[in-house]
Formats: C-alpha cells, structure tokens, sequence
C-alpha cells in the first residue's frame, strides 16, 4: 500500500486495535485477582489476569503509538481519500476477484464441509475457483460469480429451514444429490458460457481436470491410508469405500 | 571420546539413512517437492512444511523429520530457479538471487547459475549443519542454567527482535503483530491454575488454540489470497543449457562463500527473522565489499552464490534456537516446531538431557538432505523448470484445500477450520496494512512460555521484581530488550540524525 493511504489506514487501525486492547483489559481485570479461585487464594502475581493485562496493555500502548504516527503523518484529505478507494474498491475487477476468492472458501469452511459429502463439496470449490482464475476473463468472473452466489444462498436456505434433514430422513443422500445437481448446473453453465473460445475451452478442461482428480487423490490418502474420518461422508465417498473395501 | 562417539553416532544415523529404502525415498522425495514448491510462485518453504506436517502424523518420528527437513531445504534451494529463469522469485528467500540470476539467464548462462545455486546452497546447508551440531549443546549447556526470569525475557526478546528486523513499516506494527500472537496463546484455560481466558463461552476455545491451524492460517490464506487477486501471470522461461557445477568458481569463491554462510548462519539464529532477510544482508554485504560493485545486478556470480548460501545457511542458523531454546529462528522452523511437539518432541535445553542423540540426527538428516539436494538439482533441473509454466490459478485452489484439509486432520475438528479461516483473512488485511506475519507467529508460539515463566518468576520471588536486575543473564537480556525498544524509537533516530548532521557540519 502506498506511505500516504498506509497513514490513514494506520488511524483506523490504531483506533480498532485500542478498542480490541481495551476489551482485553476490561476481560481480564474481570479474572481472578486476589480471590479465590478453585480452592487457591490468588495474588497478583499468580493471577490468570496478569499476562492478559501485560498483553492489552502493550496493545494499547503500540495501537496509540501508530495511531498518532498516522495522524502525523497524513491529512484529513487523505483519510477522506481512503475512505473513498475502500468504498468503491469491491465494485473494481480486484474487488470481485476478491469476493470470488471469499465466498467459495467461506461457503466451504463453514457450511459445505460438515453437511455435504467431501468429495462434492470440494470439487464444487475446486470447479469455480480454477475455473475463474484460470480463464482470467474478468466478465466470466462475474457472471460465474453470480449462479456461484445463487447456488450457494439456495443452500444456505435449505440449511437454515433444515430442509436437509427432512430430505436426508427420507433418503440418506438427499442433500448430496442436490448438491451434486448444482455443481453439475455450475459446471454446464460455465461450459456453455464459454462456447466458441477455444483457448478457453482447453483452459477450462484443465480446470475439471485438477477439479475432480484433487478430491479423487484425497479421499483415498487421508480416509484410507491416514485413517482420518473426513468431515462429512456422504454419497460418493460411501461409494469409494465401497469400491475401496471390495477390492482390498 | 565424547567427540568420537558423536561421530559414530552421526555416522551411523547417516548410514541407517541410506540403507532404509524407505527413509531414502522419503528423502529423496521430500527434497524434491521441496523443490518445486520452492520454484513455484506462490508457493513458500512455510507453506511445504505446514502441508507435509498432516501427512507425516502417522509416520515414526525419524521419517517424519526426515521428510519434513528435506522438503524445507529443497524449498530454500528451489526458490532460485524462478528467479533465475523468469525473474519471478519461487520465494521470498530467493528475491535476491533474481537481481544477478535472471541477467545471467538473459545472457544465456541459465546453466551455469543454476549449477553454481545448487553447489552455493549445498554448501551452504552444509556449513549451517555444522554450526547445528556445535553450538546446540553449548546453548542448551547455558540455557540450562536458565531460570523463569530468564526464560520469560527470552520469550519476550524474542518477540521483539523478529518484529524489529521483519517489519516491512514502523517498528510498532512488528511488536503489535507480536502481542496479537500473545494474545491467541493466551485463549483457552491457563497452565498454572486452569481459569478459562477468552473463551466467549466456546468449549472448544477451552484447550486453547491450536498452533498447527494458526501457523497455516495465518502463512497459508494470505498467499493463496495474494497469489489470486493479484493476478499472478506466468512469464516465459529462459532457454537452459547443460546444468554443471562449476567447481573452479566455487573454488575461486571460496571467501564469499565462507562469509555468507557465517551472515546465513547468525541471521538465522536470531528468532523468527528468516531465509529471505539472511539472503539480502549476505547480497548487501557480497557488493558493499566487492571489488567490482558496479557488476551487481547486471549479472554477477558472486551476486548469486551470497544470496543462496546465506539463505540456506539459515535453515541450520534457525535450528540453533530452535532445538537449544524451543525459539524458531525462521518462520518454517516455526512449522518445524509444530511438528515436533505433535511427534512428542518439545524442543528446549531439556532436549539435550532427554533425547541427548536427536540433534546429531537431524544433523545427519540436514547432512543427507543437502546431498539429495544437489543430486536432483543437477539432474532434474530441468524437468523442475518446465513445471514453471504451469500458472498459479491452477494450483493455489489445490493448496487451499489442503491447507484446510491439513488443518482438519490433525485433530479432526472442523472447529479448527473455523479459526483458521479467520485468522487467515485478519493475517491478510494486516500484511497489506504493513503487519509483519512473523512475529504473529512467534507470538503465538512463545506466549505459553512466556506467560507460565513470568507467574512461575513472581511466585519464586513473592512478587518481588528484582531479581529480574539481580540475576546476570536476565539483566544482560533486560538490557537488550531496552536497547532494542530504544533504538527504534523514533525520538532516537532523530538523535542519531542531528548528531551526524551535526557531525557532517564540523567537517565541512
């Protein structure tokens, strides 16, 4: 980042750091000082509160420091400035790649990994992640960006309505089909969108390529050779071991 | 004797190497993909040891180092090939190297740099093992002698320093970076009296926070974010000719090498200041005492040969701390130490008393590592190169989801995933506010010493705050600490500015 907007970040910065090492103090002031606690009469320098205290309080000394060091240094103008470029930085071509970035992984971590079988739910990361980055057509991106974004809020509504476990308690692998229908929805979509580019279209067959073989490599080394129980186990990885046992 | 029955023993470590297939592979393998992570832009030294530390779990503790060592020294090695053949750094370690690299390529030398790299980091591993071997127990001697005063200042010293030297913008944010770190070893129930800290109510908060999946975290997802948004494109090769060692040069180089090992090796000792910082101080110091300045940057061997023998120097200068003090030197060897204490290892000066053989076996892993190095750089070379081609966009969302699928597997809670993701993306918006990620890093490792060592201080000494003034050690590190804040602080350096001016008059 540039000296004059690193300044003015500094300010914001320094003004949320003072307020995270402020609730560090009020949360440890809040432990055990001199009282009791299980059975052991505390004193200051036994207290849990002690390190936590040195801690907030060098928060707050560093986050004052920076924050009158970016004071000093920039104007009102350029804060002013910065204010203006984080605004309209997330309608930029950086912006979205951004937001392309985010929302996938976020979706993964905390919503996809624990309900939906592992294998669809990374190769449904892995398909629009590579694919978007890869092709580098910033008009795809967004496009791409947008069935990802209504693919993902149909499954946070199914999620939160826990429609999931009326389908699953009808039939066990109800969610992962219709996972699996989407990110065949997905993967069409994009096939179809770029149609006619052949560039595109060896780009994009790399793409699936490392979409689907990355999961295909994985199950088998963390679930049957490390022995490790993969977040959620659903339909196709049922299915691998299956395969997996039956030929063992 | 004791000399002689440590050579015995390194040597026989080195044999049982070579005679178990198994371990030779792994070697030879690790060293490998240490190479191309390393060549890979994108891809770091940090980030090949997080991902192998999940799959080397269920390993025995010999194979596991042995893998883990070598995929860090291919790593280091194999950033030069990018920044020799497209002037694109594989990592941060290698950036020096691509000033006086890639002139080379250009003029159709590609060959004989990458050749003189592979001899200079071969040498230079080599040079920082011996260092590993001599002044680990030495340190481990003295720090025996260590107390919680002590102990606790270290941890302290150590924080600091990494955020002084690592800092990319006011030494503030490198302390700041520091106390965050604190602040997560902090969560969970503390060691001494088991009251929950900062736990918002979340039980799984209550063991603390685990430091594999912060260590990922906070290296991992702020690169694969960069790589990505950033747009990361790929450049077009330089042609490479034979890849030969030109031993004359190295030879003739001998001095250069010599004194960038020594820069590699100390640079690397000190707590969390990396391979990258090591290779810059060795180019810097290379041209300031160079007879041929005005050759740097347009080309020069000698350019080359201080940057790659100082940076792989520092993973044995790292080691020292590391094993001798439990205090990474680097940022992969705080990955190392992860490692370690998942295996049941707890590097320190009780190591040395526990498991008095385990530095000369990493030693003699480091030793064969080295050798590994050079045999697939001279041979594979030029395969590694062609994998230059392949563009990040394809690879970096593989390594996201192995970081997260690393992250899980090593305690097989999701909950991890849900940390590291955060901690990952603060990491990010902080490195582009000019926060250094070392020292975060140090923070997070050293708080548990540092907090246990301070009470565990207080406690002997009723309270009392002397001792930290009376004890030799403790007030040389005391000291150090004020130096190293007073030195930074801006009130000095404006001192220092009016005396030289001051200084500049008197002579004119």
């Amino acid at each position: 980042m540039e000296k004059n907007r690193l300044r003015s970040a500094d300010i914001v910065t320094g003004v949320l750091l003072i307020v995270f090492g402020i609730w560090i103090l009020i949360e440890a002031f809040q432990m055990p000082m001199r009282d009791s606690y299980g059975g052991v009469m505390n004193v200051w320098y036994v207290s849990p509160a002690l390190f936590p205290i040195v801690i907030g309080g060098g928060v707050i000394l560093l986050s004052v420091n920076i924050l009158i060091n970016g004071i000093r240094s920039s104007s009102l103008e350029t804060l002013k400035e910065w204010k203006k470029a984080r605004k309209t930085a997330v309608l930029t071509d950086s912006g979205y790649r951004f937001i392309a970035i985010l929302l996938p992984l976020l979706s993964l971590v905390y919503m996809n990994l624990q309900r939906i079988d592992f294998f669809i739910s990374v190769a449904f990361f892995l398909s629009f992640s590579i694919t978007v980055f890869y092709l580098d057509d910033p008009a795809l991106l967004r496009r791409f960006l947008l069935v990802y974004a209504v693919q993902t809020g149909i499954l946070l509504l199914i999620f939160i309505l826990k429609i999931d476990d009326v389908l699953n308690a009808m039939y066990p692998y109800s969610i992962d089909i219709i996972a699996l229908g989407l990110l065949i929805f997905l993967i069409l979509f994009m096939r179809l969108s770029i149609r006619g580019k052949r560039e595109y279209r060896v780009k994009f067959v790399h793409a699936m390529l490392m979409s689907f073989i990355t999961p295909f490599v994985l199950v088998p080394v963390f679930r049957f050779m490390l022995r490790v129980p993969l977040p959620r186990e659903g339909g196709i990885v049922d299915l691998m071991s299956l395969a997996y046992y039956a030929l063992r | 004797m004791i000399v002689l029955k440590s050579l015995a023993f390194f040597f026989g470590n080195v044999f049982s190497i070579v005679t178990d297939p198994f371990r030779l592979a792994l070697l030879f393998g690790c060293t490998l993909l240490g190479i191309v992570f390393g060549a890979l832009p994108g891809l770091t030294a940090t980030l090949g040891v997080a991902l192998l530390t999940t799959l080397t779990y269920g390993m025995k503790t010999q194979q596991a180092l042995t893998a883990l060592l070598a995929i860090y020294v291919g790593a280091i090695y194999g950033g030069s090939y990018g920044s020799i053949m497209i002037n694109i750094p594989g990592t941060a370690a290698a950036a020096a190297t691509a000033l006086d690299g890639y002139p080379l390529a250009r003029k159709g030398e590609a060959g004989a740099a990458l050749g003189l790299t592979t001899t200079a980091s071969a040498i230079g591993t080599f040079i920082g093992m011996v260092f590993v071997v001599v002044f680990t127990p030495l340190i481990s001697f003295l720090a025996l002698q260590f107390t919680s005063f002590e102990f606790f200042l270290l941890a302290f010293f150590g924080i600091l320093i990494s955020g002084s030297i690592s800092t990319p913008d006011v030494v503030q944010k490198g302390w700041l970076a520091g106390f965050l770190g604190l602040f997560l070893a902090v969560v969970g129930r503390d060691g001494l009296q088991f009251y929950p800290r900062f736990t918002l109510g979340f039980h799984q908060l209550e063991a603390g926070i685990e430091v594999i999946p912060v260590l990922i975290g906070a290296f991992g997802i702020p690169q694969i974010i960069q790589v990505l948004k950033d747009r990361f494109n790929v450049a077009e090769a330089q042609k490479v000719e034979k890849i030969l060692p030109s031993w004359g040069m190295v030879i003739r180089n001998i001095p250069h090498i010599a004194r960038s090992a020594l820069i590699g090796v100390g640079i690397g000792a000190v707590p969390g200041i990396g391979e990258d910082i090591a290779a810059w101080v060795s180019y810097g110091t290379a041209k300031n005492t160079s007879r041929t300045p005005e050759k740097f940057g347009q080309g020069a061997y000698e350019g080359i040969i201080a940057s790659e023998t100082a940076n792989n120097a520092c993973i044995g200068g790292a080691m020292i701390p590391l094993l001798s003090l439990g205090i990474p030197g680097s940022p992969p060897a705080a990955m190392l130490l992860g490692a370690l204490l998942l295996h049941g290892i707890a590097p320190g000066p009780m190591l040395q008393v526990v498991q008095p053989t385990f530095v000369l076996e990493v030693t003699a892993i480091l030793l064969m590592a080295a050798v590994a190095m050079y045999i697939i750089g001279i041979l594979l070379a030029k395969q590694v190169i062609k994998l230059l081609r392949v563009p990040p966009a394809l690879f970096m969302p593989v390594v996201a989801v192995l970081c997260l699928i690393g992250s899980y597997a090593l305690g097989m809670k999701v909950f991890n995933l849900w940390l590291m993701v955060p901690v990952g993306i603060l990491t990010y918006y902080f490195t582009e506010m000019g926060y250094p990620v070392p020292p975060l890093v140090i923070g997070v490792i050293l708080g548990p010493m540092a907090d246990e060592n301070l009470r565990r201080a207080l406690m002997v000494s009723q309270g009392s705050l002397v001792p930290f003034f009376t004890r030799p050690v403790s007030l040389i590190l005391l000291v150090i600490i004020i130096l190293t804040v007073v030195t930074s602080t801006r009130t000095y350096k404006n001192f220092r500015e009016k005396r030289k001016a001051l200084k500049a008059g008197k002579t004119t």
